[in-house]
């Protein structure tokens, strides 16, 4: 499998990239939304796309609304992975074309169980 | 803290004679941990000496609750998918149609701990059975726990809880967030309740269940009270009801009294010869 990354924080990329790596998944980074979409647009398919929200120069919000009207990577599953949990943020994120939401912080028996949900992994 | 060996010993004694609860002593190290606090408040300064207020002080509540703290409580929702889609797609179908004449339905989360195994099949009826909010449904948790089943009754999760196994809009759909803890919704609360019940012992007043969930419990008991434990869901099941055991567990080492069936990548048991 693929996926892309997506944090404006060196710490977390690295962090999700172990935990992704150990199950054989190969790993792609970007440090904020716009970056994302450079890479996305670039890059042969990815099979999901870890994304923080708060970033500069593009937010995940702003990300994956555009990736989502832009029509890249149609199959592509989309996971926020943030510190926001209000019921309301979240329902704007899988409006905005999300299709799950991890909390920071998280757990990799957490990240698995949120992945498997997608269909991606065990 | 850390205690010797043979305090290690007369720990796993007492545990395995008030919970069934074998404690391997490659996890000593849980006791540590686990009784620390039980041991601070019974006026102890560290395990040693907590052991030997144990051995000399022989009152129900203080071995209770040695038993109590070293209790396995690791869940989380919606613990494996393939169960929770075979009730879906299978089971749930069957005792609906089973069930019409009395529309009712009872189900058993027992070692249920902190809840999210009743909240989940409590989520996963109005999701996909949303008829069935006219019919008389009843989800018991029970636990040897006092503390998970208070826990479980107020139905408060905090953040690491809710991220695991919980899909975003379900989260969303029945859960409101207050500070940093998640309630579950009213009326999810209202289709289940909990209480004590050791299941090992003899039972509190259950009524008859359609579906009982024993799940990743029976694998910390000893042979012999693994056929007690059937014995008594064998008592507490009507006779079209259903069993599901964790994953990894079967029964068929245990017990004659359920056949084993499959359906949805998930094995199920039926009880035996009252069919």
């Amino acid at each position: 499998m693929r996926a892309l990354i997506v944090d404006d924080s060196r710490f977390i990329r690295q962090h999700l990239r172990q935990l992704l790596e150990r199950d054989g998944t190969e790993c792609e980074e970007a440090t904020d939304g716009r970056e994302a979409l450079r890479v996305l647009r670039r890059s042969a398919a990815f099979d999901f796309m870890l994304l923080d929200v708060n970033m500069p120069q593009m937010n995940g919000l702003e990300c994956v609304k555009a990736l989502r009207d832009a029509g890249l990577h149609p199959p592509m599953k989309v996971m926020m992975v943030t510190t926001e949990a209000d019921n309301s943020f979240i329902c704007r994120a899988l409006e905005c074309g999300a299709d799950e939401f991890l909390m920071k912080p998280f757990t990799p028996e957490g990240l698995s169980e949120k992945l498997a949900m997608l269909g991606l992994g065990a | 803290m850390g205690c010797s060996e043979s305090d290690y010993d007369y720990l796993r004694q007492l545990v395995l004679k008030r919970s069934s609860n074998v404690i391997d002593p490659s996890r000593n190290a849980l006791f540590d941990s686990r009784l620390k606090p039980v041991a601070l408040l019974a006026g102890a300064s560290n395990l040693e000496e907590f052991v030997g207020l144990l051995r000399i002080d022989h009152t129900a509540h203080l071995h209770s609750a040695v038993a109590e703290a070293m209790t396995i409580n690791e869940t989380s929702f919606f613990r494996d998918r393939r169960l929770f889609e075979a009730l879906r797609e299978t089971i749930l179908p069957r005792l609906i149609e089973a069930n019409q004449a009395t529309r009712s339905l009872r189900i058993w989360s027992a070692a249920c701990s902190t809840g999210q195994e009743a909240y989940s099949v409590a989520m996963k009826i109005c999701e996909h059975f949303p008829d069935l909010a006219a019919w008389d449904v009843k989800i018991v948790g029970t636990d040897i726990s006092r503390q998970v089943i208070e826990q479980a009754r107020l139905g408060r999760y905090r953040r690491l809880e809710v991220n695991r196994g919980l899909p975003a809009r379900k989260l969303v759909k029945y859960f409101t967030r207050d500070g940093d803890e998640w309630e579950i919704a009213p009326r999810l609360r209202s289709m289940c309740e909990f209480q004590v019940a050791n299941l090992c012992a003899a039972p509190p007043a259950l009524p008859v269940f359609d579906l009982v969930l024993l799940r990743n419990v029976l694998f910390y008991l000893p042979p012999q009270d693994r056929g007690l434990v059937f014995r008594s869901v064998y008592r507490q099941i009507a006779p079209g009801g259903y069993l599901l055991l964790g994953a990894a567990e079967q029964a068929e080492d245990s017990t004659n009294q359920f056949q084993a069936e499959f359906a949805q990548d998930c094995y199920f048991y039926r009880p035996a010869s009252r069919r």
